[in-house]
């Protein structure tokens, strides 16, 4: 089921202050595939993110995005490639609704080129998509929290990367928007041949929408493969250090801790 | 980005209107009264009298150096909020206007006038740019908050040695540097240094305008998508540091107009850099050109600090809009 590599990661180790906190990574991420990330609150999840995008440099190792050592690419053409779901919510100046869905297309034009048909299309149907649509001359800073949350989603989406890196994209959304667009994701991310790499905190979601799965211990150590295979009590308690539960309904694996 | 609603284009109108509307004011305005007809004459027949000159030399040097200060003003205001990504931000926060002040009083005290305060202003202003440049990169990078810290702790310490320089020169001194701190402009400084600082600042960042808007959300986000972040912001603070610089030159200190006229029009509904920063030139000119006249001609012969002026009109207009909100 997987297709070409898209990211290659090898023996990465992402440091913090003389902290070790991602050692020897060796990652290959395929075209089709969607992964999960789970570990423990400042394992260093988000900023295996941030590294893998190349807004920090790690303390070893390579990362080649399309083949290409992401050092030696400029923002604009890892933005065509890869697009960020950021963990934090922007503190902004304001902008509206459409202007800042807007923004995602900003990787594909020049400074002074002016926006398409095909910019318009792609900015309504992402806001379709979030369900943002009739807001778009709204100003931004006055969306609720998950609102906030979709328009960030919505500009990934007119950004339209090969490459989805989400931290935490569930943060802020009520239950019906964490399943209804992370499906959208998945559906996109096979339709249309993406890889889909996010953090979560939800076991339970990520064994519904990823199958492949990165862990990252307290240690440093890490283990990655196919879901099915990694995910198992022993692992998952081990990771989160509190002991994980699972259970069967309809044919289908739940998780929750003892 | 998107095409402007409607509200906003009809601020845009409203603008034009108003900086036409200013600029006439400006012309007649003055202790000689001129009529309509006589002001058109001079300004478009060959003829060379007394009217003539009045325009020509006074009136109108004095209106451009007004207009350009204050453009410059506005436009590095605008720029230095997405810069130090501060609302509180203005033109002088880094300190660029408090060196050449320094070095402007220290002329005054040694007894040099005209051009030469001009030049020293200027000296002044790059010399205080490149310290804040270089003393702000530290690990991470020149990140806001560090820039902002070097630029407000470097502002202070020319704060302190403006202070001194007040209390230890003779009271013949004391009223000219007094006025030049508080905005000043006057109809014999060359306006060529600051139209040029003017365009080449605009051509600097003008072009940038897309990536402003990205920058203006969230420098990381900006990143994210493709801004080349850093590059961006090193000639963002060039350019608003030559705009500072020249409008200082030409004008001294003129608080208020590059704070508070960015933010107006972002209360107007204009967003995005590309209308922002044009259009905060235009205003903020025509704020400063209108109440520089006002400065010449309320109380004439005596002259008010133009400062005083485009706050006393500036802040309860601000403050109406804000409290009527963005709509």
């Amino acid at each position: 089921m997987s297709g070409a590599p898209l990211l290659e990661v090898e023996n990465l180790t992402i440091e913090i202050e003389g902290r070790t906190l991602v050692k020897s990574l060796n990652l290959t991420l395929s075209t089709g595939q969607s992964w999960a990330v789970l570990g423990r609150n400042g394992v260093g999840k988000s900023r295996l993110i941030h590294t893998l995008a190349g807004l920090q440099k790690p303390a070893t190792g390579t990362i080649r995005l399309a083949g290409h050592l992401i050092e030696k690419l400029s923002r604009r053409q890892i933005a065509q490639q890869l697009g960020i779901l950021f963990q934090q919510e922007a503190n902004a100046f304001p902008a509206t609704v459409l202007e800042t869905a807007m923004s995602g297309r900003f990787p594909h034009m020049t400074e002074w080129q002016r926006e398409k048909e095909d910019d318009y299309k792609r900015v309504a149907d992402a806001l379709n998509m979030v369900n943002l649509q009739g807001v778009e001359q709204r100003r931004g800073d006055t969306l609720s929290g998950g609102e906030r949350r979709r328009l960030d989603l919505g500009v990934l989406l007119v950004q339209d990367p090969d490459l989805f890196l989400l931290d935490e994209p569930t943060n802020h959304l009520d239950l019906h928007y964490q399943i209804h667009l992370l499906e959208q994701m998945l559906q996109l991310t096979k339709k249309q041949n993406k890889v889909l790499f996010m953090v979560l905190h939800d076991i339970n979601l990520a064994s519904r929408f990823c199958d492949h799965l990165l862990l990252l211990h307290d240690s440093g150590n890490y283990e990655s493969g196919k879901l099915e295979v990694i995910m198992d009590e022993v692992k998952l308690s081990k990771v989160y250090g509190h002991p994980i539960k699972r259970i069967q309904s309809n044919n289908r694996d739940y998780w929750f801790p003892a | 980005m998107a095409p402007l609603p409607k509200k906003p284009l009809l601020v845009i109108w409203g603008i034009c209107l108003t900086v036409v509307g200013g600029f006439l004011y400006a012309i007649k305005a003055g202790s000689v009264e001129l009529s309509w007809n006589s002001i058109f004459q001079a300004l478009f027949g060959s003829e060379k009298g007394f009217v003539e000159n009045l325009i020509w030399k006074l009136r109108l040097p004095r209106i451009i150096n007004g207009f350009l200060s204050g453009g410059s003003l506005a436009l590095s205001g605008a720029l230095m909020q997405v810069l130090l990504h501060n609302p509180l931000a203005d033109p002088y926060i880094l300190g660029v206007s408090g060196g050449a002040a320094v070095v402007t009083l220290l002329l005054i005290m040694l007894g040099v006038s005209g051009m030469g305060l001009s030049f020293g202003a200027l000296a002044g202003s790059i010399f205080s740019m490149l310290l804040v440049f270089y003393l702000a990169h530290g690990p991470g990078g020149r990140t806001p908050m560090r820039m902002l810290l070097t630029g407000v702790v470097t502002a202070a310490g020319w704060g302190a040695l403006i202070s001194l320089l007040l209390a230890i020169s003779s009271d013949s001194n004391l009223r000219g540097m007094v006025y030049w701190l508080m905005g000043n402009i006057n109809a014999t400084s060359s306006h060529w240094p600051v139209f040029i600082f003017l365009l080449t600042g605009f051509i600097l960042v003008w072009p940038l305008s897309r990536s402003l808007d990205l920058l203006a959300r969230d420098a990381v986000r900006a990143a994210g998508l493709g801004v080349a972040v850093e590059r961006v912001q090193v000639q963002v603070f060039i350019a608003a540091s030559l705009l500072t610089a020249g409008a200082v030159m030409t004008a001294g200190t003129i608080g208020f107009v590059g704070l508070v006229i960015p933010h107006m029009l972002r209360l107007a509904g204009i967003y995005q850099h590309r209308y922002l920063l044009p259009v905060s030139v235009v205003v903020g000119g025509t704020l400063v050109m209108v109440a520089d006249t006002v400065a010449r001609t309320a109380i004439a012969p005596q002259q008010l600090p133009v400062g005083v002026i485009t706050a006393m009109v500036g802040v309860p207009l601000f403050l109406i809009l804000l409290r009527r909100g963005a709509g």
